[in-house]
């Protein structure tokens, strides 16, 4: 037995001693430098050859010791020893357990050398620079898609730029302005795939001699192109029905190093109005009624234009740039536009007083023309010290629209007529020294109009005179005016006051001639100085503006000063004695504005203005002139003088996880004027003159606006005001003061799912007016859902908006509901759109109105169910 | 950049004013983030810079154009003492704001801040900033350290290059280092092999750092000493995730509902689903 177990011990003692040998042995020590001091982070490796794999490592802690693990099944390993500070060490050692210390040798290290790749974005000086390639997505077809992408920027539904909230001052491609403000047209039209970087020039200064010296808040925007781009466009077309439907558009842009053009062309009758892509976002729209204007179906508010539009549109236009030396260019374009629109509703419209009531029931139907032809020549000159922009733009403007209106059952058919020829020059000159510019700008504007108004047939009923049918009559006016100024403008710091100050002079010419005039017959019915005008109007003005602001952390202050003198001259022709005018009205209209930043970011701003003023945009006339069928209208022989006090408070901010914003205002306004316009009105129609009658009107308002992120992806916007107005009305001989107050409240709803978009936008306004004693209702629902489709699919759309009006006399509603469909097709390389617009079948578009004593309800026809297909590609 | 913006971010980092500004780091690396934007169609976005450098024992990665804004900020509190507690005299506080301000305007980079870690060599610990908390919290774990060599070699950015692997926030990472430089660091919380981390993804190829620039010699440079504000909490894991996984689906843009078309309004979204820098981290 016991020789069993010693042979036993014998067979297994080597096993076990070869168990021994494939533990896993140690090597430990100490690190040190040529001062013998630790040495932490120095790596040691074990490797099976110099050049072989690694199969341990250890790593010295901050004593500068390690322990490195051998791996078994080797007889000798290569240790290695590097630092980062160090020269490495190496060398064969057995792999048993053992201590071994090290001492390293200084050395210097050679450094790699790596490559930098491309940024998605980056910044020079002032210059944000967007690589689009990793900018863009699949799916942009124009810029205008990428740039909504872009941080910091937004683009309005009619294509306005903006960067931080403010407009951008300049749209470049490859640096040169070649659409001047109408850049619309490169930012649909213009394919992504011609485009290399977008640039952001913050702050930006177009003018290179107040570089440094004016720093405006606004930024530009360039396009980069990619390097053999000369030429990029796209082609448009659909069909559709009902009736036959069509819309094609094309466009071009061409690019060489000193030249740049675009040519656009389209045609459409689907309700489009292409017009609006030349629309000029540099300037700033203006508004004026007009003198004279046909009887048509009043166009739906809110509407897309495809919903209601009958139209028949053709543009066409080109852009031209020449650089003809490194700081100068000349510019030119031209577009134009021919459209036939047809208008046709219905207008039910009572006029009350309290006492009487007189209504007017029409069947309105007219088509429309205008031709409009526009040229501008430009010529700069932007130098570091001298600066010369001088333009001269040219514009036609023709419009003849035939009525056939019936009028409480009776023919009233109206021809109206209307030509305008504008010629405006304009120019800024600027001269830099040093840190200095002066400036010098200037325009002269030339303008004729010629407006014919035919109504037939017509009742005559105006005051002091017998009322008189007359088979046909045409209204017929002439205007021509002369439109100039000069100014020079500077701006200076003193402390923290910021000033700026324009001085110059201004002046306005205009001359009127008017007749209204029986076509048949040719006896005079209608006595020249009742009817008729012949007036010269001129005013000289000096002026100054002053603007001062100051800026603290906390605090902010604005006093503007506009202070002008005019010098107003007014001469009636035909009543020399009663019609002649001379005063030197002095106009101020000082406003104050503070506002004070609280520590959590909310901002509480007061406001004062004061407005010495007079109604300058109406041109005075005795004699009546009929500006539309059934209304008569004449001014007085004085200005119409204001004195108005205008106070408003406004609180904004948002809670401190910015999941809410919120604003609310108060505005209190106060006027004081000398005419009041005296309105009378009977079976005939209304007539309106301004006599001398001081009076004061008081308006309040107050309006909220809450944002809230209410969860995810679920935005929520609550809109809401109220107006409270007061004020006085001289009708049909009877002086009263009406009151009017009109509250709303608009709820928007948007929840974004993984791949749809549902929006929701309810809203209702309620008006009062005590002089027709009558409350309406104004309901309105927007309704959209957008979906992705799987799998490249494309996309589709349901759109469902309804509108209703309520009042004590009548309900009205209109329910409309389009479908769209879009995809990619033919390699990605066309877009096609199916649309469905007005499902429903809807006819007509109802609404109610309040005015001053007018109670109406209208109706105007729609586009019926149409559908239409359309492809687009980009070159 | 408004004043008072300015003048807190000075006053929260103000006592470096009275430390010094700048140290000699012992080396600095420039890595280049690349991340998946759209996992169906493997779109990538790239070109976003971290810097990681190191002093002693302390280690830092942060985004780098962040790293720059913030030297510019601090450096005007130490130019300007009493600035941090706002205790100039008003005039002069207001002209220093201002040129904050054009400096800023003029010099800002674009960044999105997203990370900010502190490495503790000696501990061999990690500490990670929550960027979108509303109060100072921080992930407070393990240097990510436990690898698994390999016998894989490759050239990578023109140098020898070995292969490691580890797993680490629920992620596997496949390493290549060079230990011809013997620096045991790398990008975000990723140390301890015997070499340079030159580069290192996951395994799903979803997050990829690459080394792009690096500075061996010991220079100075900014440094931040409140990159970790003192009042700062540590969090658990499940609430480090949870709020930037909040943050990626419910970005809170607001202000433009109704404003802009639904396609736009679905790419934003996407682009932000699409924004998987912001799940770096899982709760594993």
């Amino acid at each position: 037995m016991l020789n069993h177990l010693v042979l036993l011990l014998i067979c297994l003692l080597p096993c076990f001693m070869s168990n021994l040998q494939a533990q896993e042995k140690q090597l430990s020590g100490t690190v040190t430098d040529e001062n013998s001091q630790p040495l932490p982070g120095a790596n040691f490796l074990a490797k099976d050859a110099p050049e072989g794999n690694i199969l341990k490592f250890a790593i010295t802690d901050g004593k500068g010791h390690y322990q490195l693990s051998l791996p078994p099944g080797k007889d000798s390993l290569w240790i290695e020893v590097t630092h980062l500070t160090q020269n490495p060490q190496g060398r064969w050692l057995a792999n048993e357990t053992r201590e071994l210390d090290w001492q390293l040798q200084p050395r210097t290290y050679e450094l790699p050398v790596m490559e930098v790749t491309q940024e998605a974005v980056t910044r020079r000086g002032d210059t944000l620079i967007f690589d689009v390639a990793q900018l863009r997505e699949k799916s942009d077809q124009n810029i205008e898609q990428l740039l909504r992408r872009i941080p910091g920027i937004t683009v309005s539904p009619d294509g306005q730029i903006s960067y931080q909230d403010l407009p951008i001052s300049k749209f470049y491609i490859e640096g040169l302005d070649l659409l001047e403000g109408r850049y619309a047209i490169a930012t649909r039209n213009l394919n992504v795939d011609a485009i290399r970087d977008v640039e952001i020039l913050e702050r930006h200064q177009p003018i290179r001699a107040l570089d440094s010296i004016i720093v405006p808040p606004n930024a530009a925007i360039n396009l980069r192109l990619k390097s053999g781009i000369s030429f990029a466009g796209t082609v448009e077309g659909g069909l559709g029905l009902s009736p036959a439907l069509y819309d094609v558009q094309g466009t071009g842009f061409g690019f060489t190093r000193k030249q740049q053009f675009n040519a656009l062309g389209s045609v459409n009758n689907v309700g489009k109005q292409r017009a609006s892509d030349y629309q000029d976002f540099y300037q700033g729209t203006d508004f004026t009624r007009p003198l004279l204007s046909p009887t048509l179906a009043t166009a739906p508010f809110g509407l897309p234009t495809e919903a209601y539009l009958d139209n028949q549109e053709y543009t066409g236009s080109l852009s031209f740039l020449r650089k003809i030396s490194k700081r100068q260019q000349l510019k030119l374009s031209s577009l134009v536009v021919a459209d036939a629109v047809h208008y046709q509703g219905r207008n039910n419209s009572i006029f009350r007083d309290g006492n009487n009531a007189v209504t007017f029931n029409e069947r309105l139907s007219a088509e429309q023309r205008i031709n409009r032809f526009n040229t501008r020549l430009l010529y700069e000159i932007n130098r570091k010290r001298f600066y010369l922009n001088s333009t001269i733009e040219v514009d036609v403007d023709k419009d003849e629209t035939h009525a056939d209106n019936v009028v409480n059952e009776a023919p009233v058919p109206e021809r109206f007529g209307r030509e305008v020829l504008s010629v405006d020059g304009d120019f800024q000159a600027i001269v830099r020294h040093k840190q200095k510019a002066f400036q010098l700008s200037g325009t002269l504007d030339y303008r004729e109009r010629d407006v014919v108004l035919s109504v037939t047939p017509l009742q005559v009923s105006v005051p002091d005179f017998p009322l008189l049918l007359l088979d046909s009559v045409a209204q017929s006016a002439r205007l021509s005016s002369l439109n100039g100024d000069v100014y020079t403008s500077m701006a200076s710091k003193k402390g923290y006051w910021r000033i700026s100050r324009r001085i110059g002079l201004g002046f306005e010419r205009e001359t009127m001639s008017s007749t209204l005039q029986e076509r048949q017959g040719g006896t005079e019915l209608l006595p020249a100085d009742l009817f008729q005008n012949a007036t010269r109007q001129s005013i000289v003005r000096p002026y100054l503006f002053q603007e001062l602001k100051r800026e603290t952390d906390r605090h902010y202050w604005v006093i503007k000063l506009p202070l002008s003198f005019d010098l107003f001259t007014y001469e009636d022709q035909l009543r020399p004695t009663t019609g002649t005018l001379r005063q030197n009205i002095f106009i101020a209209k000082p406003d104050l504005g503070y506002s004070y930043r609280f520590p959590k970011g909310q901002f509480l701003s007061f406001g004062y203005g004061f407005a010495l003023d007079y109604a300058r945009e109406k041109q005075l006339f005795q004699g009546y002139i009929l500006r539309r069928n059934r209304f008569f209208d004449r001014t007085s022989t004085d200005v119409n003088r204001s004195r108005e006090h205008n106070f408003s408070a406004s609180l904004r901010g948002n809670n401190p996880t910015l999941t809410f914003r919120y604003q609310t205002s108060l505005s209190a306004n106060l006027a004081t004027i000398d005419l009041l316009a005296e309105t009378s009105f009977d079976a005939a129609g209304e007539s309106q003159t301004l006599v001398q009658k001081r009076n004061t009107r008081r308006r309040y308002t107050w309006d909220g606006k809450l944002i809230w992120i209410a969860g995810s992806d679920t935005e929520l916007r609550l809109t809401t005001d109220y107006t409270r107005a007061n004020y006085p009305v001289l009708l049909n001989d009877r002086v009263s003061r009406q009151f009017y107050d009109q509250g709303s409240l608009k709820v928007e709803v948007e929840q974004v799912f993984s791949n749809a978009v549902f929006r929701a936008s309810p809203g209702v306004i309620r008006t009062f007016n005590d002089l027709v004693n009558l409350v309406q209702w104004q309901e309105k629902l927007e309704v959209s859902y957008y979906q992705e489709l799987p799998r490249d699919w494309g996309a589709a759309r349901l759109q469902y908006t309804y509108q209703g009006f309520r009042n004590d006399a009548r309900v009205t509603t209109t329910n409309l509901l389009g479908l769209s469909y879009e995809r990619k097709v033919f390699n990605d390389n066309w877009e096609l759109r199916l649309m469905g617009r007005n499902l429903l079948g809807t006819e007509t578009y109802q609404w109610s109105g309040i005015d001053v004593y007018t109670v109406s309800s209208s109706s105007f026809l729609l586009r019926p169910r149409q559908l239409f297909v359309s492809l687009k590609r980009s070159i | 950049m408004t004043r008072w913006i300015s003048l807190a971010i000075t006053c929260v980092f103000g006592n470096v004013c009275y430390a010094q500004l700048t140290k000699t780091v012992d080396y600095a690396l420039i890595y280049d983030l690349s991340y998946i934007r759209d996992t169906s169609a493997n779109e990538y976005h790239s070109g976003y810079e971290c810097i990681a450098m190191r002093v002693g024992d302390e280690g830092r990665f942060q985004d780098f154009n962040e790293y720059f804004n913030d030297s510019i900020l601090i450096s005007f509190g130490e130019r300007y003492p009493g600035l941090n507690t706002a205790s100039l005299p008003k005039e002069q506080l207001d002209a220093v704001l201002e040129e904050i301000d054009a400096t800023m305007a003029k010099w800002q980079k674009p960044s999105t801040d997203k990370y900010r870690i502190v490495k503790d060599f000696s501990s061999n610990r990690s500490k990670l900033v929550s960027i979108y908390s509303m109060t100072p919290q921080h992930l407070e774990q393990p240097l990510a350290q436990d690898w698994q060599l390999t016998t894989i070699q490759d050239t990578i950015a023109g140098m020898r290059c070995y292969q490691a692997t580890t797993c680490y926030g629920g992620r596997n990472y496949v390493a290549w280092y060079n230990p011809d430089i013997p620096i045991s660091d790398g990008p975000y919380v990723f140390a301890g092999l015997p070499g340079l981390i030159v580069k290192i993804s996951d395994d799903k190829n979803w997050y990829s750092f690459t080394l792009k620039r690096l500075n061996l010699k010991p220079h100075e440079r900014f440094w931040n000493e409140y990159l970790i504000l003192p009042a700062s909490t540590p969090v658990s894991r499940e609430i480090f995730v949870r709020t930037m996984k909040e943050r990626k689906e419910n970005p809170k843009m607001m202000g433009l509902i109704g404003k802009e078309p639904e396609e736009v309004r679905l790419q934003r979204k996407k682009g932000f689903n699409k924004r998987f820098d912001l799940l770096l981290e899982q709760n594993h």
